[in-house]
C-alpha cells in the first residue's frame, strides 16, 4: 500500500489518507461512525471524507479532500497524502568536449 | 424543471443564494418569484417543478437530499452548496449524510467558483439550472462551468454490493469528442470497485452510441441515444442524459424533443428537462 495505490481507490490527486485505529459500536454504521469521528478531529462538520474498509488488508481507511493536514488524533494514523510526487529531473550529462580545431590542409595540386 | 436564470446589475450574493435555494425547493412558480437580483425579462422557465424529490436537510448549509427517481431503486443521496463571499465556491455530492452533526458521509467535492453575472443582450449571459427528478444541473459557461449531479441507473455491481451511490458528479465540459480530456470528468464518489476490492471512489466519463441527424423532407430528426458512465468496471445508465450528433447545436441551446420535452444541449449532450 503505497501512495499510488491510494491514488488510485480514491481517484484522487490531493488531500490525505489515514488509518482508522479506533473501534466501532456494534450496530454502528462504520462510514457514519468514523465519519462522525473524523469530524470531531477535524473541529469542523464540513469535511468531505471517503470510508473504504480494505478487507484485503483488515483495515478501514479514511480519505480527506482537503489541502493540510491537520489531524491530531490517536484514532487517526496518517498514511500518506495523495499529491503527486515531483517529477525527478533528468540527470544532467556532462557536456562533450569540443573537438580540437585543426587548420585544414591545403589541397596539393598535382 | 428549467430555469434560464439572468441576473441584473445589482444581484447581491444573497439573492443568488436565495435564488438557487428557492429552485431548488420549488418556490419558484414563475420567473416574477425570482428575487431582485434577477432579470426577470430575460429569465424563462420551462417543464414542471418534481414534487416530492429535493428536500433541504439543514438550515444553516444549503444541504439538501435528492431522492432516486426510480422508486425500485429506493435510494437517497445528498449534495452541499458551499458558497464563498463571492460565489459559489463548490459542490459537494454524497452517499448519506448525519443529520445531529450535519456531516456528509462518503462525498466528493468539486470547486466550481459560480457567481452571478449581468446579462448581457448580445452573449445572453447567465446561468441554466435544471432540477428534474432525475438530475440538477448548473451550467455557468461564463464563470464555473457546467456540471451536473445526476441518477445512475443499476448495474451488476450496484445491484450486488447495495451501498454503491446510484448518482454521479459530471463535468459536462468533458464529453465524448469534445474537449481536452474525452470521456472523463465524472466521479461517483462511493462505489464498489473489484480492483481495490471495496468501496471507494470511481472516476468515469459519459459513453454513448455515437448518433446522427437525418434530414426527414424539409425537416430534420436529432437522434438521441441514451449515455452511459464509462469505467473499467460495470456502466451505468445516465437518467435524462443522451448523445446527439457532434455539432448538431452550437452553444448552450434548448429544443424540443419527439416527445415534445424540452431538452438543454451543450457539448453533443441533451438533458432532459423534465
Amino acid at each position: 500500500m503505497n501512495k499510488q495505490f491510494f491514488q488510485s481507490i480514491f481517484n484522487q490527486k490531493m488531500g490525505y489518507v489515514y488509518a482508522y485505529k479506533g473501534t466501532v459500536p456494534e450496530g454502528e454504521s462504520p462510514a457514519h461512525y468514523i465519519t462522525a469521528q473524523f469530524a470531531q478531529a477535524a473541529g469542523s462538520n464540513l469535511v468531505n471524507t471517503v470510508v473504504s474498509e480494505l478487507s484485503t488488508f483488515g483495515i478501514t481507511v479514511i480519505y480527506n479532500h482537503a489541502e493540510e493536514n491537520n489531524i491530531n488524533s490517536a484514532n487517526f494514523e496518517l498514511m500518506t497524502d495523495l499529491v503527486p510526487d515531483p517529477v525527478p529531473e533528468p540527470p544532467v550529462l556532462p557536456e562533450a568536449p569540443e573537438p580540437e580545431e585543426t587548420s585544414p590542409e591545403e589541397p596539393s595540386q598535382g | 424543471m428549467l430555469i434560464r436564470y439572468r441576473t441584473n446589475s445589482s444581484c447581491t450574493l444573497q439573492n443568488f443564494k436565495d435564488d438557487v435555494n428557492d429552485i431548488i425547493l420549488g418556490n419558484i412558480a414563475t420567473v416574477n418569484d425570482l428575487s431582485s437580483g434577477a432579470d426577470k425579462v430575460n429569465s424563462e422557465m420551462y417543464g414542471t417543478y418534481p414534487t416530492g424529490t429535493y428536500t433541504r436537510v439543514n438550515a444553516t448549509t444549503y444541504t439538501y437530499s435528492k431522492l432516486h427517481n426510480d422508486t425500485n431503486a429506493s435510494k437517497t443521496h445528498y449534495f452541499r452548496l458551499s458558497y464563498n463571499s463571492t460565489s459559489m465556491a463548490n459542490i459537494a455530492l454524497a452517499q448519506s449524510y448525519t443529520s445531529g452533526t450535519d456531516t456528509l458521509v462518503n462525498s466528493f467535492v468539486k470547486t466550481v467558483n459560480i457567481r452571478p453575472i449581468t446579462y448581457e443582450t448580445f452573449y445572453k449571459s447567465g446561468i441554466d439550472i435544471i432540477v428534474s427528478n432525475k438530475m440538477i444541473a448548473i451550467f455557468a459557461p461564463q464563470t464555473g462551468g457546467l456540471h451536473g449531479i445526476l441518477d445512475l441507473g443499476h448495474s451488476s455491481t450496484t445491484r450486488t454490493y447495495t451501498d454503491s451511490m446510484l448518482m454521479i458528479m459530471q463535468d459536462f465540459t468533458n464529453v465524448p469528442g469534445i474537449g481536452a480530456n474525452l470521456n472523463t470528468g465524472g466521479t461517483i464518489p462511493y462505489i464498489y470497485n473489484y480492483d481495490t476490492p471495496g468501496y471507494a471512489t470511481l472516476t468515469t466519463g459519459i459513453q454513448g452510441v455515437q448518433t446522427i441527424r437525418k434530414a426527414v423532407g424539409t425537416s430534420s430528426v436529432v437522434f438521441e441515444n441514451p449515455a452511459f458512465t464509462a469505467s473499467s468496471g460495470a456502466s451505468n445508465l445516465m437518467y435524462g442524459c443522451y448523445r446527439v450528433p457532434y455539432c448538431c447545436f452550437s452553444g448552450i441551446q434548448i429544443y424540443k424533443d419527439a416527445s415534445n420535452l424540452y431538452r438543454l444541449t451543450a457539448n453533443d449532450i441533451s438533458l432532459l428537462v423534465d
